[in-house]
């Protein structure tokens, strides 16, 4: 039936280095020709990546650790004032 | 476990395990938020009342959310601190142990210095006096995260103190190791570490702000325990309480 | 009799420490995300109080549960010949709920490369090869020798180590390959924890031109498999003909 074919042509099969270039054109926040550019040029930088992170970070289920600093040095012995 | 214990309260335990310490404005716009996305009845102005609920559960943990002035401007500070000092703490930390000892000296000079505060050129001198040898930058990339972190402060002359977050953080270990050292204020009893103290009597010392508030309407004050002559000059912090 | 109460009084104090030194261990470890082991609970925390393990544990994730908002997950990792007990922590609270407030800004970029992957491996039907990882990753300037990456340091010990301590990837020989090739699949802490649902929405966004997570077919049956295993609601499926 016509619906099966139209779903025929829309069933994507996924390529992750065409992936990788939608990314880029993404996070280097424009349009960049997949060939033109050689794989040393492409520098994503580091707001770009954590931008996408907080996008991403709802897909995550994290939780939040417990940083401290009593108890992590040998306390060692009581320290006296020099009469 | 009571009921008025609500996600509201996980939200604002979660944000404080996350960010660790938060100035006022901070904490009341998180529990604001908190309780908003929550649907629970907002509790206005009872900030304290919410973070009394959340220590009431946190003490068995050995964890406490405290609260405290920065001894420099005044300004109240929140953290979620460590009340326990057991050996789990030793087995990993974001710092390390390099970073630990020159923590460990930095505390030291600065508690048994003469004004609380030590200069950053002596906190980076430091370096060649470890166990475990530091190099200049490296120790200079510890104090920066320290800063970063607030257990530490940085004036603008490069003096280095106690922020409020590390002396709430070390209270205990800091009252017990260095006995002769800490004091408490004579107005508010809290422990002060950078503060005037009489130099008559040599025992009472006030924080900035207190010193402000006590002496604020009297034109030559004295000391309130031994009468002398209070030399120290009464700073004009806007951070500070006008009255408690 | 005085012992017997004084006793139980003593023990009741000690099953309030342990528990409260097991939450804190398992708070402190989420510090790099590292499972914790059975071994590593009885070494660490009970000691000479090995006998109470089951009911500390209990209660440690009860009071992580109710205090904190956090799930303890207990996952057995097979590795080579042998099958541990592990254990991590899981936020219960929504993402919409933690938006802004709940976040650890440094942890982003490392997020955003941990999301490529998995959506990677995930897009690829669940498994690729590491060849085929790397040359995705480098285009995205990210190349296997790097050791020094402004902003991910030693990528191959990120990728190949890290990740997989971590329960996020799972690295796995292909039997029979000389030299030796591997494959890469979520590992446990991933199927445990990410939402395949907005993944897949996320996806389909980065490729735009009004594509639907739809017209991904297999994966998108595996979402719907994994709202199933997670007792949501089935999304109304537009009808498939
Ligand atoms: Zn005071
Ligand atoms: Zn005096």
């Amino acid at each position: 039936t016509y619906q099966n074919a139209q779903k025929l042509i829309v069933d994507n099969k996924f390529e992750p280095k065409v992936f990788s270039e939608k990314l880029v054109t993404l996070l280097m926040g424009r349009r960049t020709e997949p060939n033109s550019r050689t794989q040393r040029e492409v520098a994503i930088k580091k707001e770009a990546w954590s931008r996408f992170g907080k996008d991403v970070n709802s897909c995550f289920r994290r939780a939040p650790p417990f940083h401290f600093m009593l108890g992590s040095f040998d306390r060692g012995p009581p320290i006296k004032k020099v009469k | 476990m009571s009921k008025m214990y609500t996600d509201a309260h996980r939200l604002v335990v979660q944000a404080f395990l996350a960010r660790g310490v938060m100035d006022e404005k901070d904490v009341k716009s998180l529990v604001h938020t908190a309780c908003e996305r929550c649907g629970v009845p907002n509790v206005g102005e009872r900030v304290d009342n919410f973070i009394h609920q959340i220590n009431s559960q946190l003490h068995k943990m050995a964890m406490e959310i405290k609260k405290k002035r920065e001894e420099e401007d005044g300004a109240q500070v929140y953290a979620l601190v460590q009340t326990a000092e057991h050996q789990i703490g030793k087995i990993i930390n974001n710092y390390s142990p390099k970073e630990l000892e020159l923590f460990k000296e930095i505390v030291s000079k600065v508690i048994t210095s003469e004004n609380g505060e030590v200069s950053s050129t002596d906190c980076l001198n430091l370096a060649d006096a470890l166990e475990r040898r530091i190099t200049k930058d490296e120790a200079q990339n510890a104090v920066k995260k320290f800063v970063e972190e607030r257990w530490l402060r940085i004036d603008e002359e490069g003096q280095i103190s106690l922020a409020a977050r590390g002396i709430m953080e070390l209270q205990m270990f800091l009252q017990e190791k260095y006995s002769d050292f800490i004091v408490t204020c004579y107005l508010c009893q809290d422990i002060v570490v950078k503060g005037q103290l009489c130099d008559g009597c040599g025992k009472v010392k006030l924080h900035n702000f207190c010193a402000q508030r006590l002496f604020q309407t009297r034109p030559n004050p004295k000391c309130p325990a031994c009468e002398v002559n209070w030399s120290h000059d009464i700073p004009h912090l806007n951070g500070g309480p006008v009255e408690e | 009799s005085s012992q017997a109460r004084q006793a139980a009084a003593n023990d009741a104090q000690i099953m309030e420490r342990k528990v409260g030194e097991l939450v804190q261990y398992f708070l402190i470890m989420e510090q790099n995300k590292i499972p914790i082991k059975r071994g590593d609970i009885s070494r660490n925390v009970l000691k000479d109080y090995k006998s109470i393990f089951q009911e500390v544990l209990m209660k440690a994730k009860e009071s992580l549960s109710n205090i904190f908002g956090f799930e303890m997950v207990e996952v057995e990792h097979s590795s080579a010949k042998t099958k541990t007990k592990m254990y991590f922590l899981l936020n219960k609270l929504d993402s919409e709920l933690r938006e802004d407030l709940v976040e650890i800004s440094s942890e982003n970029p490392k997020n955003a490369l941990l999301w490529i992957v998995l959506a990677i491996i995930f897009m690829n039907e669940s498994v690729i090869s590491e060849t085929q990882l790397w040359q995705a990753l480098q285009k995205l300037g990210l190349p296997q020798d790097e050791k020094n990456h402004p902003v991910f340091g030693d990528l191959k010990r990120l990728i190949t180590v890290e990740f997989p301590r971590q329960l996020y990837l799972e690295c796995t020989r292909v039997p029979s390959t000389d030299p030796a090739s591997f494959e890469f699949r979520w590992g446990e802490r991933a199927t445990a924890e990410v939402d395949k649902e907005k993944l897949l929405h996320m996806v389909t966004e980065i490729y735009g031109n009004n594509m639907t997570p739809q017209s991904w077919r297999t994966q998108y049956r595996e979402v719907q498999l994994w709202r199933q295993e997670k007792g949501l609601a089935d999304e109304p499926m537009e009808q498939d003909g």
